[in-house]
């Protein structure tokens, strides 16, 4: 890794669910780095911990049932597991923002634009009447919005899909966050729309400064907009690394799996997309040994005995006894 | 890259830029005859009772100006009663009373409804709503009329006994539809994401979900409102209800002396009168209901 000091640093954390079958470890030991400026992807299948890690960065796992149990989170050196509510309220939204991915109900059906956007300018930046709507007006500029002085004045289902999204980003980038979650912000939208916002995140990214954790499942998205990602599988950071070295030559074989599973224009033509087989563990009944062991192909007895750890060379990491390109 | 930023894909809707929820709303329920009609027919009497209370009409509602039963006439419109009084201006009088009773009870009950069912329906399964649905429970478990008459004795001489027993009794179902609704509504993205920026919880309850069931707040009340007249009707025949004043019920209760011998005015004055405003109340309220249909407006 480089030698800057990073914005957010995540070690070791742990996530239990309590559930009514037992308790749920929904993330599991996990630890990465968001460096200032950088756009890092977090991927992985439905149910790995990806939203769960967004959420717990910014203290919004739904508690009872969920709890950070073990491990730290730290913002610019602020420890932020453990803080009280009402500290963490401050740092939400003007510190750390997110991005949802449902556009169509994230934003309150009975009040305007104007009146949402003003309401975060007030909270967080003590900006209040003609000079917050003024301010509000420049961010939707700045995202894309035509007229926005119209626009600023209308209730969110007079808008379209990819247009209350680029009012979402407009809304948590408005008090310039340090750090923005986006949690799969363009799952919901189109193709075309999909690409038109990815590229105004990109390009906002670049002009404030501000970091990015994109979360999502979306390769395609993650290769044309991260500088570096994370894979997680049940729980578990699985491989880390930048993001030219990870689509070359993944390491883990199961980010090699997803790799080949991205649909894309062959030499050859195949019959059938290649898959992973199987499916992600039960998290209440976890192997004792690697959590994909069972799914795949390079898997001995050892995998199916002992967990392995996270292994550093150069700026990746791997958590394999096998990985790729040393013993296939 | 700034070619794929080109803001003329995204689709130009400006035909109904500025129209909200509400304008869609009121031009629907313009357009429901049935419901224009009850919503004039209350204005109308809404405003008698504003005369009433202003004093402009209806004032000599308790003196004995005629002889007994006098028929109608141009003094006495709609003739007199036993006593020699004038039914037309104490049927005009209960305008007022209905309408006091009404209010109170509809406005008090729907705020403390929306209150306890935002609280317990955002708190869903927690010791907070296990409570308040407790307390709902023991409130509909009371016979009306028992609790009317426990607590007019209990609150012996309060002239309005009769509207707390029915604000206690009335905010349940209101509480029970808004908890409903929060539970719905507090799963919905725009409340974590309302968390996301730092609001505090009170706030996102009463600033960000109550106000997303207001539609469910005022048709409840139009509701609550006529349940409200016609148990004032029905409480003051049985002599729980109103104390001073005279009411719809009142008149209706002295009538069973005069119906025995045969006269009918005073009867049917008052039945009339609490007919024909019921039924304008109630198709206004179905109107209301029909143009704040979320389903339908937004269509």
């Amino acid at each position: 890794m480089s030698n800057k000091i990073p914005l957010l640093s995540v070690r070791d954390l742990v996530v239990e669910f309590n559930t009514e079958r037992g308790l749920v470890r929904a993330i599991d030991g996990i630890s990465f780095d968001v460096m200032p400026g950088e756009t890092m992807g977090l991927v992985g299948e439905s149910g790995c911990g990806k939203s769960v890690t967004s959420l717990a960065i910014l203290g919004l796992v739904p508690s009872p049932p969920g709890k950070i149990t073990a491990g730290s989170i730290q913002l610019n050196g602020r420890e932020l597991v453990g803080l009280p509510e009402s500290e963490y309220r401050k740092i939400r939204g003007s510190e750390i923002s997110m991005i949802f991915q449902e556009p169509m109900t994230a934003l309150n059906p009975v009040f305007t634009i104007a009146n949402q956007m003003t309401d975060v300018l007030a909270r967080h930046q003590k900006i209040r009447g003609k000079q917050a709507k003024n301010r509000a007006i420049e961010m939707l500029e700045l995202v894309g919005i035509p007229s926005p002085d119209k626009r600023i004045n209308e209730y969110p289902h007079q808008l379209s899909g990819g247009m209350r999204q680029r009012v979402m980003i407009a809304m948590a980038l408005s008090c310039n966050p340090k750090l923005l979650l986006a949690d799969e912000p363009t799952t919901a939208l189109d193709v075309t729309i999909q690409a038109q916002v990815m590229e105004q995140i990109v390009k906002l990214q670049h002009d404030l400064g501000t970091a990015v954790v994109l979360v999502t499942h979306d390769l395609g998205v993650v290769a044309e907009s991260c500088q570096r990602a994370v894979v997680m599988y049940a729980g578990r950071i699985v491989e880390q690394s930048p993001i030219v070295p990870l689509f070359q030559n993944p390491q883990h074989p199961y980010s090699a799996g997803l790799m080949a599973s991205i649909p894309r224009i062959r030499a050859e033509k195949v019959d059938e997309l290649p898959t992973i087989p199987g499916t992600v563990p039960d998290l209440l009944h976890l192997p004792d040994g690697c959590r994909f062991a069972d799914r795949c192909q390079y898997s001995d007895e050892r995998c199916h005995k002992e967990q392995p750890d996270n292994k550093i060379t150069d700026s990746r990491e791997v958590a394999c006894f096998h990985p790729c390109g040393e013993a296939s | 890259m700034n070619t794929v930023l080109d803001t003329s894909t995204v689709e130009a809707v400006e035909d109904n830029v500025g129209e909200s929820m509400w304008s869609k709303a009121a031009y629907k329920f313009r357009r429901d005859r049935a419901g224009m009609i009850g919503f004039y027919v209350v204005v109308f009497y809404m405003f008698v009772a504003l005369g009433v209370t202003l004093g402009l009409w209806g004032t000599e509602w308790s003196d004995n100006n005629g002889q007994k039963w006098e028929g109608v006439s141009s003094e006495y419109w709609f003739g007199t009663n036993i006593l020699g009084q004038d039914i037309f201006e104490r049927a005009i009088y209960s305008t007022k009373t209905a309408f006091e009773v009404g209010l109170v009870v509809a406005v008090i009950s729907t705020i403390i409804g929306a209150i306890f069912g935002a609280l317990s329906g955002f708190y869903s399964n927690s010791w907070i709503d296990e409570i308040i649905l407790w307390i709902m429970g023991v409130l509909d478990s009371i016979p009306f009329y028992l609790f009317v008459a426990a607590l007019a004795f209990a609150l012996s001489g309060f002239p309005y006994a009769m509207h707390v027993a029915m604000i206690a009794t009335f905010w349940t179902t209101t509480s029970r539809l808004v908890r409903g609704e929060v539970i719905k509504l507090k799963n919905f993205e725009f409340v974590e994401a309302a968390h996301a920026v730092g609001v505090p919880q009170h706030t996102i309850i009463f600033r960000h979900i109550l106000p997303n069931t207001f539609h469910i707040l005022l048709v409840q009340s139009t509701i609550v409102f006529v349940g409200a007249i016609k148990s004032e009707v029905i409480l003051s025949f049985l002599g729980l209800g109103v104390k001073d004043g005279v009411s719809w019920g009142l008149m209706i209760a002295e009538s069973t002396l005069e119906v025995q011998a045969g006269e009918f005015a005073n009867f049917y004055a008052a039945s009339a009168l609490l007919f024909i405003l019921v039924m304008a109340f109630n198709s206004f309220s179905d109107a209301i209901q029909d143009a704040l249909d979320p389903r339908k407006v937004s269509a």
